[in-house]
């Protein structure tokens, strides 16, 4: 498939999901898989039993050396220093106007192997399937998820071995268009869509990953005073009222007047309703709140309502 | 890329947009493609005009929407519409499973038959979705 930048990036596993028979797309530069049977299955097998998708397009930064904490308490906006070794935590790359660069994770890396079991946001370094690899109990589905990072002469078999294991127990391989109906029942955000280096963390909504009293970092005195004066705008999910759905870029009018636009939107094939997220202006962005999205000249009614769309039955 | 190797009705009338149209007298019953639906996937949305709306050939007259996309639907030929189907609107998925079936989208009167030439027959629109998918 060629794109205006050239030919298509590739990962470790691309041959192979040509030849299981997915559907390929340009996904940012890279050739992904959007889906390999049917999104509504990928997702349904997810929800109920589980799926695996190919995360490898995105890149990792290793830090290391004596200042290695200094350095990334200073590019991010949450509190390393409160990670053990095995730890990891979800924050943001932050610009010096309290934006994103981009959201990510950070793994404290711990010398020593153990053997406990993995809880949630922590990760174990060990072998998979006779490979050496680095495995975290996080994920981007709103489901108990795991992120396994593998050399790239080793994922292709590590990717077949675990479809071939998980098979009879309903695993199926995963594309983008299920990661993406998944991500957003459970209001996990897209780089991109729902957040960029226009938007604030504090206006994602993402309060929890700013730690202003650890000291000074990119974008924390812009953060500080945003916090005092409360942010301008606040990124809110919505469901639809009236018929249709919701897509990247529709206009959101409050009140007759345009305020934005729709950063992720779709039918949620587990809560069974068309839904989606949206900046509105703090003083419209409470919950109930009725608004309305064009949809395609059409003026379609939705109300904000509390987020996750989707949450894990414990 | 999928080339949507599915059958085509040899009775039916095809467009490039990828509806088909089946004509019994002077009624014509609408739907998308074995390729039209295929290359969608899964199918959770239609939007259609109502009973007694007049529809013009060429033109968009509603949307489909899959998972991750929205498609026009563009009339095959021109009328008045005189049934839309109803069932779609709880069980949209019917055009992925039955798209010459169960998965009709609306039935029109007529307004000229001459419109009917210009659609391509099973063979051609065979020929045009392989031109297309390469």
């Amino acid at each position: 498939m060629p794109s205006a930048a050239g030919p298509l990036k590739t990962t470790a596993l691309t041959r192979l999901f040509r030849d299981m028979g997915a559907r390929m797309v340009d996904f940012a530069g890279w050739e992904l898989p959007v889906q390999f049977s049917s999104v509504l299955e990928e997702h349904q097998a997810v929800r109920t039993a589980a799926g695996l998708f190919d995360v490898s397009h995105m890149g990792e930064v290793e830090v290391r050396g004596r200042a290695a904490l200094e350095v990334v308490q200073k590019l991010t906006s949450n509190d390393v220093s409160r990670l053990g070794p095995g730890q990891a935590q979800y924050t943001a790359l932050t610009t010096d106007k309290g934006t994103f660069v981009d959201d990510i994770i950070v793994y404290r890396r711990d010398e020593d192997d153990f053997l406990a079991p993995i809880r949630s946001f922590h990760f174990i370094e060990t072998a998979v399937g006779g490979t050496k690899c680095i495995v975290a109990r996080t994920g981007y589905t709103g489901e108990d998820g795991f992120e396994i990072y593998a050399p790239p002469g080793d994922a292709l078999d590590l990717f077949s071995a675990l479809v071939r294991e998980g098979s009879p127990h309903g695993l199926l391989p995963c594309g983008l268009g299920a990661r993406d109906t998944l991500r957003l029942e459970a209001r996990l955000l897209l780089y991109g869509n729902d957040l960029d280096e226009t938007t604030t963390v504090l206006e994602a909504g993402l309060d929890s990953i700013v730690k202003l009293g650890k000291g000074p970092f990119i974008g924390s005195e812009a953060l500080t005073r945003e916090k005092e004066r409360g942010p301008l705008r606040r990124l809110m999910g919505f469901e639809m009222i009236d018929a249709g759905i919701p897509r990247h870029g529709y206009p959101i009018r409050v009140e007759g007047a345009e305020t934005g636009a729709v950063t992720s939107g779709t039918f949620g094939p587990t809560v069974k309703k068309s839904i989606g997220l949206a900046y509105f202006p703090s003083r419209a962005a409470g919950v109930g709140t009725r608004f309305s999205v064009g949809i395609r000249g059409r003026d379609a009614q939705a109300v904000i309502v509390p987020t996750p769309f989707y949450r894990r039955a414990h | 890329m999928s080339k949507g190797n599915g059958i085509y009705p040899e009775d039916l009338k095809y467009t490039k947009e990828h509806e088909w149209l089946a004509v019994n007298g002077g009624v014509g019953t609408v739907g998308i493609t074995h390729y039209a639906q295929s290359e969608l996937g899964d199918i959770v949305y239609v939007e259609l005009p109502a009973a007694g709306s007049p529809v013009v050939a060429g033109e968009e007259f509603g949307t489909v929407e899959s998972v991750k996309a929205v498609s026009e639907i563009f009339a095959p030929v021109s009328g008045e519409v005189l049934e839309v189907n109803t069932a779609l609107a709880t069980s949209p998925e019917t055009i992925n499973k039955d798209p010459y079936g169960d998965g009709w989208l609306l039935k029109l009167k007529l307004a000229d038959s001459k419109e009917l030439d210009a659609l391509m027959t099973a063979a051609e629109y065979r020929k045009y979705i392989e031109e297309e998918a390469n």
